[in-house]
């Protein structure tokens, strides 16, 4: 087991009240391992995210829960040795190229930058490490680009740049952040393809956050799906995908218009999401969900004998259940 | 007198709604005066000059839904621009029910209420400090397409005609969800009484569980009302539910038009197929198959495209003419422009 997350519970303080953001997730991950987290904005997938980091500032807080990497816990560990960890064990890429690099830095001297962060090395050494690892995340002609500034690159170089960044160190876990919502489909597909080869060279482990079912399925072996700041499914992507259990998890899948005829109407799914200020007690889908009674007062996570678990008293494809 | 009936004369007997003939839109960057100085007297000056959009010919029928494709600084929001009127194109013409949308003048002419735009972001597009029924009802008065003592009325019908609840009317765009504003954004688009909506990337902001609403809620809108649209959106998926007919641009130009079932079945250009093949698709049957094929190279920036055919430098099947010499478009009904076409 790399990483262990239990009943990790994130809240931010606001004049308005409590924002339940992330509200006892539960999951864990094996080396190597690389796992979709798929969720609409607002359901807590990235701030899941910033919380194993450690990244979460005023008015935010961790409430109540656990982190541990290799079986040390790093909810509560002082931010020096958080930062020992960040970028050489655990790495992140942003969503937003643009504004995770530094614009008045040359692209070689952020890059040395993260280098030196852990362990310093010469001049001459980082040079070849920087160049080593651009060139690694596709960047072409890298030694001559190191003097180059952010702007200098397009919107996808700068993510690979961000990338490059994030490998560095060979983190044994990397969390993605939407990499590639921000990238045209043609540049996004080429960096899908290389994230996935480079995670499975390196045996990085992989949480890829995302809003993307397609995406997603195209990358990960296991799929998370939250909602209201809960993971309401968990299992192999495959199956989760060819027979949700979660009935979120199956409107999502039915209001694509690839499962319906072209010009018929597709089928949403009804009302709106909640907000994290106010969620419903018990099931937070339960008001949006056809298949609700009295029962989902209370929303448990069940855990199945085949490798899935669903948070939902009333799940689909019922055959296959234990 | 009988009219000839060949299926060519059944398409061009009847005027387009929608016309664009040559279409060119140049941005040149402000010259200062100095330069402008400078290059009076011979001094070499560059200037940048964009190319957003480069001769680009269609049509949109009446109750016709045109879907237009393309990565990020294709032109086609810049298209979308010149069709609403907010742009006067550099050259050649934009005709709606045969008359131009851009007076000489550069001042949108009468017509233009005909044509309403909806935008991506529903945050931007709508008055924060205006009630949501004189948002909808400012054009509509304007216009005199109703009256004062109408306007609650008339607001209200069309609120109920997007799915939303009457009381809406006196409320602000901050107590809405961005699926609801974007609800709210058609209806002052429809409030007008248009016969074209030009939608750019009307759902690209939304969630994706409320995507599907407003896609059905456009669906319902072409069906009733029999309204034509021009369709911007990046998601290949979308398009293809919503859309009559695709186009895709590349770098200021159309490379492919034509019905959307052929496009998706059997593209003709090789940008379309690579571009088709590189949005990954839901694959449920094992973790290792990668479902998606990436275009090589990057995007060319539209401040200085590559010569010949815009996308010969990551075309797969380029030859030597590719680089010197630019296709057009021909005039098969599924029209592309290449020289050799897949």
């Amino acid at each position: 087991m790399l990483l262990d997350v239990e009943g990790l519970t994130t809240h931010f303080d606001t004049r308005n009240g409590v924002i339940k953001a992330v509200d006892g997730v539960t999951f864990a991950i094996n080396e190597g391992e690389i796992v979709g987290l798929v969720g609409e904005s607002g359901s807590g997938k990235s701030i899941t995210g910033f919380s194993i980091l450690g990244l979460i500032d005023p008015p935010g807080r961790i409430v109540s829960g656990s982190v541990r990497l290799n079986g040390r816990e790093l909810i509560g560990l002082p931010s020096s040795e958080l930062r020992a960890i960040r970028g050489r064990h655990i790495a992140m890429v942003f969503q937003d190229p643009s504004t995770t690099l530094n614009p008045v830095l040359s692209i070689g001297d952020q890059m040395a930058l993260a280098l030196n962060a852990h362990g310093s090395h010469s001049a001459q050494m980082a040079e070849a490490r920087i160049v080593d690892v651009l060139t690694t995340v596709g960047i072409p002609d890298a030694a001559r680009r190191l003097g180059a500034y952010p702007h200098e690159f397009s919107g996808g170089m700068r993510q690979r740049v961000a990338i490059a960044i994030a490998l560095m160190h060979r983190p044994a876990l990397l969390i993605c952040d939407e990499p590639t919502t921000a990238l045209d489909v043609s540049i996004q597909a080429q960096i899908l393809a290389q994230i996935k080869r480079l995670a499975t060279e390196l045996g990085t482990a992989m949480i890829w956050i995302s809003h993307d079912l397609a995406t997603v399925s195209a990358l990960a072996s296991r799929l998370l799906v939250m909602y209201g700041g809960r993971i309401v499914e968990d299992g192999p992507v495959g199956a989760v995908l060819r027979a949700p259990r979660h009935p979120y998890t199956a409107g999502l899948l039915s209001s694509l218009p690839a499962n319906a005829a072209p010009g018929q109407d597709l089928l949403p799914i009804p009302g709106s999401p909640p907000s994290p200020m106010d969620l419903p007690p018990g099931c937070a889908f339960a008001p949006r969900c056809a298949r609700a009674d009295a029962a989902c007062a209370e929303a448990p996570m069940i855990t199945g004998t085949d490798g899935r678990a669903w948070r939902c008293h009333h799940p689909l494809s019922t055959s296959a259940l234990p | 007198m009988a009219l000839p009936s060949s299926t060519f004369n059944k398409r061009f007997a009847m005027t387009p709604l929608l016309r664009l003939a040559h279409v060119s839109k140049r941005f040149a960057p402000h010259v200062a005066i100095t330069d402008r100085l400078a290059a009076w007297l011979g001094a070499p000056v560059e200037t940048r000059t964009v190319y957003a959009v480069d001769d680009v010919s269609l049509a949109i029928g009446k109750g016709e839904v045109l879907g237009l494709v393309g990565e990020s600084g294709c032109g086609k929001s810049t298209l979308a621009r010149i069709i609403a009127g907010i742009h006067a194109p550099s050259s050649g013409e934009a005709l709606y029910d045969g008359m131009a949308i851009m007076s000489s003048a550069r001042q949108p002419v009468k017509t233009l209420t005909k044509i309403q735009m909806i935008f991506q972001d529903p945050f931007a597009s709508l008055d924060p400090r205006l009630r949501i029924g004189d948002t909808i009802a400012e054009g509509p008065l304007a216009h005199r397409l109703v009256t004062r003592a109408g306007a609650p009325d008339y607001v209200r019908d069309w609120l109920a005609a997007v799915g939303l609840p009457g009381d809406a009317a006196e409320r602000f765009p901050h107590q809405f969800s961005g699926g609801q504003r974007q609800r709210v954004a058609i209806a002052r688009a429809l409030a007008m009484k248009p016969d074209l909506l030009v939608c750019d990337e009307p759902i690209a902001s939304l969630d994706v569980s409320i995507q599907a609403q407003i896609v059905n809620l456009f669906l319902k809108l072409k069906r009733e009302l029999s309204l034509a649209m021009l369709f911007i959106s990046h998601d290949l998926g979308v398009v293809r539910h919503i859309s009559d007919r695709v186009a895709i641009m590349y770098l200021g130009r159309i490379v492919e038009s034509g019905p959307t079932p052929e496009i998706y079945r059997s593209p003709r250009h090789p940008y379309t197929k690579a571009l088709l093949d590189s949005v990954p698709k839901l694959t449920v049957d094992g973790t290792d198959v990668v479902s998606f094929k990436p275009i090589e190279g990057e995007l060319p920036s539209p401040l200085n495209p590559p010569s010949g055919c815009h996308f010969h430098l990551r075309c797969t099947f380029a030859q030597p003419r590719c680089k010197v010499d630019a296709p057009r478009l021909d005039h098969a009904s599924q029209a592309v422009a290449c020289h050799y076409p897949l």
